[in-house]
Parts: structure tokens; C-alpha cells; sequence
């Protein structure tokens, strides 16, 4: 198979799984990871009396970064 | 534009964000297809704009250059590939899976993808933007900053690098 099928091919798969990914969901997840408050919703709103130090525990590698730069 | 820089123009960091979160998730699902790790690597991604935000320098090239932006998903992929290597290493029963290997979701090209992340940054974005986000050559080119027949000998050049790589890891 030609390496331009290839890409071909392997592009339509890559649209449908991107099809299936959570933009707003990574949005709001990344958001409050940052300590970024929510404009538009999402579990900052769900959750008005949660203060900063009560937001959830920031997940994944990300949070080992986050700790590192406030240290 | 003056050097003194008002403060208050110094561009959001989350307007930048939401509007370019889908572009930052799709790439580190390009990288590592697999829904769950691509989340995961396109936060850190995040997180390491969100640091270099506070640079004008680097605040600037994140805003105009979005293959500065899909190196900084690369690396992330990189840094997580050789976390999990090193974590397989500790664990047994791992066998079958190759070192940092991930699981696709889907029946993606494993081999495509692991060549195309072995060109140079140019001739992977020039493939990237063509085939996997429709752009004709001409405006792939174009962001990437190539005019007229440039963008044309880079495709090429991208997909004969591409054939070769393939050749190689087929034997």
C-alpha cells in the first residue's frame, strides 16, 4: 500500500476518534488544574461554596508541575 | 507599538486557551492515540503554556506559531512515554506491549504514526495539517510560513522521508 493510502487511511481513523474527544470537558478539567475559575460553568458552578482550597485535587502529571513551580 | 507594554493589553491566557484547547487536544491525540493519555499530555502541554505565558518572548511565539505550540506537545508525549517506560520496567507481565507503548482506542496506523513522529518538525506538520486536518498544501504552507512551490517540495520531500522510514521498519 502506497504510503499516501496509508495517511489516507489512517487519517479517517484519526477523524473519528477525534470526533469522540470532550473538548469542553478538557476545557473545564484543565481550568481548575490551573486554579483558573471557571467563567462559564462546569463544576466551579456546580459547587459555589468550594473555595480554592477546597477545589478538586489537581490530577496526572500536570499536578507534579504545578507543585514543582510553587515550591 | 511602543516598548512600554500596558498590562492591560497583555493577551488572556484563557482566551488563548479556549480557543485553542480543541487544536492542543487533537494534536496530543495525533501523538498518542488513545483518548485518556492524549488528555493527559494535552494538560500538561497546558500547563507548560501557562507557565511560559508570563515571558512576552515566549507568550508570542505561542501565539503566533502553532508548530511552536505542537512542539511543546511532542515533548510532553516524549516525557510521558519515558515516565511509563520506566514504570513497565518496575512492573512485570508487560511482555507484549514495547517499551512506553500505548493502546490504541482505535485501529490507528501505529507504524504511520511512530514514522511521521520521526521527521524532522516541518516535514511532520506539512503531513499533519495536510492529511489529518484537511488543509490543502498551499495554506498548510501558509501557517507554516512557506510560500508558493516551497510548500509543495516540503510535502514532498515530507512523504518521501515518510516512504523511506516506512521501508525501514518493514524490513
Amino acid at each position: 500500500m502506497g504510503v499516501g493510502k496509508r495517511l489516507l487511511e489512517d487519517a479517517e481513523s484519526f477523524a473519528k476518534e477525534a470526533a469522540r474527544l470532550d473538548d469542553e470537558r478538557f476545557v473545564q478539567r484543565t481550568l481548575e488544574v490551573l486554579g483558573i475559575p471557571s467563567e462559564q460553568g462546569g463544576m466551579a458552578s456546580e459547587f459555589p461554596e468550594a473555595g480554592r482550597i477546597q477545589r478538586p485535587a489537581p490530577a496526572g502529571p500536570a499536578a507534579d508541575l504545578l507543585r514543582r513551580a510553587d515550591n | 507599538m511602543g516598548s512600554h507594554q500596558d498590562h492591560s493589553e497583555v493577551p488572556d491566557f484563557e482566551v488563548w486557551f479556549r480557543a485553542n484547547a480543541g487544536e492542543l487536544l487533537r494534536y496530543a491525540l495525533f501523538v498518542a492515540p488513545d483518548r485518556a493519555k492524549a488528555e493527559d499530555i494535552a494538560q500538561d502541554a497546558a500547563v507548560k503554556v501557562f507557565k511560559a505565558w508570563a515571558s512576552e518572548d515566549l507568550r508570542e511565539r505561542i501565539i503566533t506559531s502553532a508548530a511552536y505550540v505542537r512542539r511543546i506537545v511532542e515533548n510532553c508525549f516524549l516525557d510521558y512515554r519515558k515516565v511509563r517506560s520506566r514504570a513497565n520496567e518496575r512492573e512485570e507481565g508487560h511482555e507484549g506491549e514495547e517499551a512506553g507503548g500505548v493502546e490504541p482506542a482505535v485501529e490507528s496506523d501505529l507504524d504511520v504514526r511512530a514514522a511521521l513522529l520521526r521527521l524532522v518538525g516541518d516535514e511532520r506538520d506539512m503531513l499533519f495539517l495536510t492529511y489529518y486536518q484537511d488543509l490543502r498544501i498551499a495554506d498548510a504552507g501558509r501557517q507554516l510560513g512557506i510560500s508558493g512551490t516551497g510548500a509543495y517540495r516540503l510535502h514532498e520531500r515530507a512523504l518521501r522521508h515518510l516512504a523511506a522510514l516506512l521501508n525501514e521498519e518493514e524490513g
